[in-house]
């Protein structure tokens, strides 16, 4: 409704300048995604033969589209398996660290507790150890309670994230205090306070931080190899390194299987493009 | 008749006692099962699934061995060092040397296994090509064996048959300087002589090798990787770069492509690219040309080339006794001509045992580029890459110094820093 009303800017020789910036800018950052769909559709020969990097150039794109890869590549490496596990994993992790993330940041954020401050801080101290470090208290942890093999190892180990915590706190200390106060005089508890008043106002950096952890998520590859033993659960990332071998690559399925393993990602980045722009505007985090 | 009964009972208790003696007395294995990590993926996967359902069919100790992929090398590491200190190893598990120092204690010394009376393979020890059997014996570890060969492969020359007659050249070049003079020769019209993997460090230990030098000092404890072997390898090829005669290609595998379009008239790698490296020529731009394989160019003609030894062992981690005995039965299984051969047939992987060769009469004869890499196999000088703990960091290592030389840093002191990096990391990782 807005936008039908708002006058077009004058093109002005700068910004016509910026326009061609960030359009060649914008191409840079296409151009990897249009060589792993052309390359997803070209024969085993033609990823040897025609392997120009530059769109413009016929040996860009495969002389016959080749969309059978896709179907080599879904059932030569149990994609159908893969993918469900990945969905399935991915959204449990995704319910647990909302849940999780949104009942820490609320306490840091709205309330008032002996050691608050150096708790969190302590809390985002962890964000500067590296991931690998991780992977032997949580193997440890993992067999221990017998959740090796399972979708539970998948899964909570990746439930609470210092990140998102201080993402979701940073959102919720922006909420006035007021409102949540004014439930508690009507008698809201800090889970009704967080439930009826805080999490409707937040919708946008939930959806960040959902869609940031579905992609780490759906991603991972060294923990799901160290903590399965089996296809059961393993993610699609798995199935897709089976098609490099110790002496060479399959090059068009691994292009094949990248293109339908990042497709959910694209869709759900879509879907939550303008809600993830204006969670990161809002937490004051610069990239 | 009387006083010969104690006599023979004297004279032969200690031959009982001594099949019976030493840590497999009285270890039953049957009726054990078996984890197995290794990182064969796709067709290979499904070949080994085979193999381990014959093994667990036909094995009279009802022992069972279930294989799992478990990701590429590194992959498998990682999934090692968590392991290990989780207490939960694999019964089993595909290592490189320098992995299995690392493991160290966490891993069974097979030289008891070996030498068993009853379940050891010494007798047929001559059979296995020396250098492969001896690769997983270190002096760092005090001599343990850590690790048994299931495959080998070697680093060798692809070359363009076609290319190199186009330039009136009727052989490959044996050492550098042929080498590098036929580089030149070819170059030209938008080709080039050798595509150059910069990103692994083991076509660095084959020029360091075929120049008479090692990795490691004389009497293996340490590295050397400021030798003046190293330091001629990597000047030599700067020169080649600097000259357009060499070109590095931007990621691992690409050289494939740049043969097969008869781009490049040389490239370096290990024999378990044959099939790819014929499915690349194959499917090149200007059609089948004749190619073959020849060994790593040496610092003069010889007829023993030094050659770098490809391939991961599988080694036995210390869980109990039983189940010990059975992955050591399932190995022993594994390196019968008849497996090995098998496996061949499957991977175009170097079987460990000579007693195969008749058994793989028909790739033999099949695939020339085969026969070439093994008979070449037969008269190399096999070396093999330093087996210390923290090895493969000291490869990331190795490749990055390599590639600041390419790009013009001075060589002596990238080197200097390089060998103060390895024996850093040496100290650090060392049991």
């Amino acid at each position: 409704m807005g936008t039908e009303n708002r006058p077009r800017p004058r093109m002005t020789p700068g910004r016509a300048a910026l326009y061609a910036v960030l359009a060649v800018g914008g191409f840079l950052c296409v151009l990897p995604f249009l060589y792993m769909v052309s390359t997803s559709l070209k024969s085993s020969a033609e990823t040897i033969t025609r392997t120009s990097p530059v769109p413009f150039s016929p040996d860009f794109w495969p002389g016959v589209f080749r969309w059978s890869n896709f179907e080599e590549a879904w059932t030569r490496a149990s994609f159908s398996l893969y993918f469900r596990n990945s969905i399935i994993t991915a959204a449990v992790t995704v319910a647990g660290v909302i849940v999780s993330s949104s009942l820490a940041a609320y306490a840091f954020a709205k309330i008032r507790f002996p050691g608050s401050r150096p708790v969190f801080a302590l809390l985002l101290a962890t964000l500067i150890i590296p991931d690998s470090v991780y992977l032997v208290p949580n193997f440890i942890i993992v067999t221990r309670l017998g959740w090796y093999d399972t979708l539970a190892a998948l899964t909570v180990p990746f439930m609470a994230s210092a990140f998102y915590i201080f993402l979701l706190r940073q959102f919720f200390a922006q909420i006035p205090n007021e409102l949540v106060e004014s439930a508690r005089i009507d008698g809201a508890g800090h889970a009704r306070s967080l439930v009826s008043i805080v999490l409707p106002l937040s919708g946008a950096p939930l959806f960040t931080v959902a869609f940031l952890a579905f992609v780490g998520s759906w991603n991972s590859l060294q923990w799901p190899l160290v903590a399965t033993r089996t296809s059961r659960w393993r993610p699609i990332t798995v199935g897709l390194t089976t098609f490099i071998s110790d002496a060479g690559p399959q090059n068009q399925l691994i292009m094949a299987g990248a293109v339908i393993a990042i497709l959910p990602v694209v869709l759900l980045y879509f879907l939550a493009q303008k809600q993830f722009t204006e969670a990161i505007a809002r937490s004051g985090i610069k990239g | 008749m009387k006083k010969l009964v104690p006599i023979l009972c004297a004279l032969l208790f200690p031959a009982f006692l001594g099949a019976q003696a030493g840590p497999l007395a009285g270890v039953d294995p049957t009726g054990a099962t078996v984890t197995f990590w290794y990182q064969h993926s796709a067709d290979r996967d499904k070949a080994m699934q085979a193999m381990l359902a014959d093994f667990n069919r036909t094995n009279p100790w009802k022992i069972t061995v279930r294989g799992e992929y478990s990701g590429g090398y590194d992959q498998i590491y990682n999934k090692m060092v968590a392991a290990i200190a989780a207490g939960k190893p694999p019964e089993l598990v595909v290592a490189y040397q320098n992995q299995e120092a690392t493991y160290d204690d966490a891993l069974v010394d097979l030289n008891p296994y070996v030498n068993d009376p009853k379940w050891g393979i010494s007798k047929e020890l001559p059979d296995f090509f020396a250098g492969f059997i001896n690769q997983d014996v270190s002096a760092q570890q005090g001599g343990k064996r850590l690790g048994f060969p299931p495959n080998r492969s070697i680093e060798v020359m692809y070359y363009n048959q076609a290319m190199l007659k186009r330039a009136g050249i009727s052989a490959p070049p044996r050492t550098w300087d042929e080498f590098a003079a036929d580089c030149r020769r070819v170059t030209g019209n938008g080709s080039y002589g050798y595509a150059l993997d910069s990103l692994d460090a083991s076509h660095v230990f084959a020029f360091v090798i075929s120049r008479g030098g090692s990795f490691t000092t004389p009497d293996g404890t340490g590295y050397a990787l400021s030798s003046p072997q190293m330091r001629d390898s990597m000047l030599f090829m700067k020169s080649l770069v600097a000259g357009g005669f060499a070109r590095k290609i931007a990621k691992k595998y690409d050289d494939q492509g740049e043969f097969g379009n008869e781009q490049c008239a040389f490239t370096m790698s290990s024999t378990s690219g044959l099939p790819f490296y014929a499915a690349a020529v194959k499917a090149g731009k200007n059609g089948v040309f004749p190619w073959d394989i020849a060994p790593v160019p040496q610092v003069r003609p010889t007829s023993q080339p030094a050659i770098d030894l490809y391939g991961a062992s599988v080694s036995v981690p210390k869980t109990t006794p039983q189940k010990q005995l059975a992955a050591w039965l399932f190995i022993r299984w594994f390196s019968e001509p008849r497996q090995q051969a098998a496996w061949t047939h499957v991977s175009l992987y170097f079987p460990v045992r000579k007693a195969a060769e008749p058994l793989i009469k028909d790739i033999l004869t099949g695939d020339p580029h085969f026969a070439t890499a093994w008979e070449l196999l037969k008269k190399a000088d096999l070396k093999s890459e330093p087996p210390f703990a923290g090895y493969d960091l000291v490869r990331d290592a190795i490749s990055a110094a390599y590639n600041k030389v390419l790009d013009g840093s001075d060589v002596d002191a990238v080197l200097s820093d390089l060998q103060a990096q390895a024996q850093k990391i040496l100290k650090e990782s060392s049991p």
